[in-house]
């Protein structure tokens, strides 16, 4: 049985994943596979993302009375990530290799870390004021 | 209610971690140009040498490296972060000039004066960062590690500066207690920092499968363990590394990140670099000192020209200005590449002279390009930040 952190962290480590497929097929000028996988990669993080501020985080806000703490500061990366991924996808589209491994770099790099301060601070901040099987069956019921 | 980590959104103005930066890719330079005059006036000192390379790059850069990951990675808040840091950086700025030079120089006044101010620097960053640091509970290697480090930081260093009073005849000099100060911190302070931050860093950002559990998790125990043992035989300990750099290359190999991303041969040969480091252990100090040396330059070098691009993105990227330039525009990825080309030059040429002695003239001449090259990343990525955050570009 996962906690919070063992279950969104799974979900970290599959997009990254698929991100590392994309980025080989675009390495390797496959571009309708590329654009096909790559539209698995966002559709899978944008849940993700969808499955923590439309669950995870209003819980904790709600539990903890703090809102603008490292939830603001997630939705904010959320956001720089959701830019960054519309901008990949144009440079997919226009098949432009360099222009998407420069972007996906710096994506690649905002997510990591971004991950990293989840796991290691928000994660397990949740695990200790949540109740996770309720907080998990939230985030699949979406 | 206590809630811990509530600072993930107080990581250091960007100033913080360039000023870092920027003062020790610049004190290597100053002290690049002076060992190659040394070098070729016939008089290079392995001492002065090992300290640059230890305290004027690694220290100075790892401390700028600590200030940002301690707040965003181990969840510890350090209020006021420009001023303390400012006072840490003025000290070892002025420690990691004195200090290096001070082997080229007879007056022992000098080497204190050096000592002192690192050691004061480094006891006054210790507790600024440790305060916060050993409150928190550690989940994940990275932070775990980082209490051992700095822990045996302490104690090693502690050890280093004893030996500068033996110098100076305000205590007897042990041979022994110079010789814990060089695996202390050699070992269980950047190299268990190098270790800790990969056993993260290499997973997430090139999607390869986990480091063993056990070796991630309980490194810095069994360090600590091996450290206690090396007085009697130091053979677990250049195992235990060995195995670290067998695995880590394996890693990356193994990586399903295939596509070329600039940092990567960095890691390839700083591991190639800790390796030939603990064979020649047994063999030769001066040969091990040198791999060593290089080994940890590398990590730090490739790390330091991935952290500063995207702190920059990422700061301007927060204020709101847009276009917010790419990572690679920032610095040049073929900028990144060119550094480590002349980083290869540096390390075969360094070990080379251990063999044919006329191979130092290579060293000095790549070293200097070296440290120029990286200098000047740092310094052209830096001044990215502080154009454009001054004038907000829309459209």
């Amino acid at each position: 049985m996962f906690d919070i952190t063992g279950y969104l962290t799974q979900e970290h480590r599959e997009c990254d994943e698929i991100y590392a497929q994309v980025e080989e097929l675009v390495n390797q000028e496959k571009w309708e596979e590329a654009i096909e996988t790559f539209k698995s990669f966002k559709d899978e993080t944008l849940r993700h993302f969808q499955k923590e501020e439309d669950v995870l985080f209003p819980e904790f806000e709600g539990r903890t009375g703090i809102t603008m703490g490292p939830t603001q500061v997630m939705r904010m990366e959320h956001a720089q990530a959701r830019d960054l991924m519309e901008r990949m996808e144009k440079a997919l589209l226009s098949k432009d290799k360099d222009a998407f491994i420069s972007i996906g770099e710096t994506f690649m790099i905002l997510i990591q870390q971004h991950n990293m301060k989840e796991e290691q601070i928000l994660y397990p901040m949740c695990d200790q004021h949540l109740d996770a099987p309720e907080i998990i069956d939230k985030m699949e019921m979406l | 209610m206590r809630v811990q980590g509530l600072s993930i959104q107080q990581a250091p103005p960007f100033i913080v971690v360039s000023s870092f930066f920027i003062t020790s890719s610049g004190l290597w330079f100053f002290l690049s140009i002076i060992h190659s005059i040394a070098i070729f006036k016939s008089s290079f000192t392995l001492p002065s040498f090992i300290h640059t390379f230890t305290v004027s790059l690694a220290l100075i850069t790892m401390f700028g490296a600590l200030y940002q990951m301690l707040p965003v990675v181990a969840g510890a808040v350090i209020e006021k972060p420009v001023k303390k840091a400012g006072f840490s950086l003025l000290l070892l700025l002025l420690g990691g000039i004195l200090f290096p030079l001070s082997f080229y120089f007879a007056n022992l006044e000098i080497k204190l004066l050096g000592a002192t101010l690192l050691y004061l620097a480094s006891i006054y960053t210790f507790f600024v960062m440790s305060s916060k640091l050993y409150r928190l509970k550690a989940n994940i290697p990275t932070s775990y590690g980082m209490k051992y480090a700095l822990a045996i930081f302490l104690v090693g260093l502690s050890f280093g500066y004893y030996t500068i009073l033996s110098y100076v005849g305000f205590v007897p000099f042990k041979e022994e207690i110079l010789k814990l100060h060089l695996k202390l911190l050699l070992f269980g302070w950047i190299g268990l920092l190098v270790a800790s931050v990969s056993f993260r860093v290499v997973e997430m950002f090139y999607v390869t499968q986990p480091y063993p559990k056990l070796l991630a998790y309980r490194f810095p125990e069994i360090l600590s363990f091996f450290l206690l043992l090396s007085p009697v035989t130091d053979y677990p300990l250049l195992i235990l590394y060995l195995l670290y750099a067998l695995i880590t290359i394996w890693r990356l190999y193994k990586r399903k990140r295939r596509v070329s991303e600039p940092t990567i041969p960095f890691w390839y040969l700083g591991m190639l670099m800790l390796i030939v480091s603990l064979v020649l252990y047994p063999i030769s100090e001066k040969a091990f000192y040198y791999a060593f040396l290089m080994f940890f330059s590398s990590i730090i070098l490739g790390m330091m020209q991935r952290i500063i691009p995207f702190l920059v993105w990422f700061h301007l990227s927060n204020e709101g200005v847009y276009p917010t330039p790419l990572m690679s525009d920032i610095i040049n990825p073929k900028r990144i590449r060119l550094s480590f080309y002349l980083l290869c030059l540096m390390c075969l040429s360094l070990m080379l002279s251990l063999l044919v002695n006329q191979f130092i003239y290579v060293f000095a001449m790549a070293y200097l390009l070296t440290s120029f090259t990286i200098l000047y990343n740092v310094l052209s990525g830096s001044f990215v930040y502080f154009r454009l955050k001054k004038r907000p570009m829309f459209g």
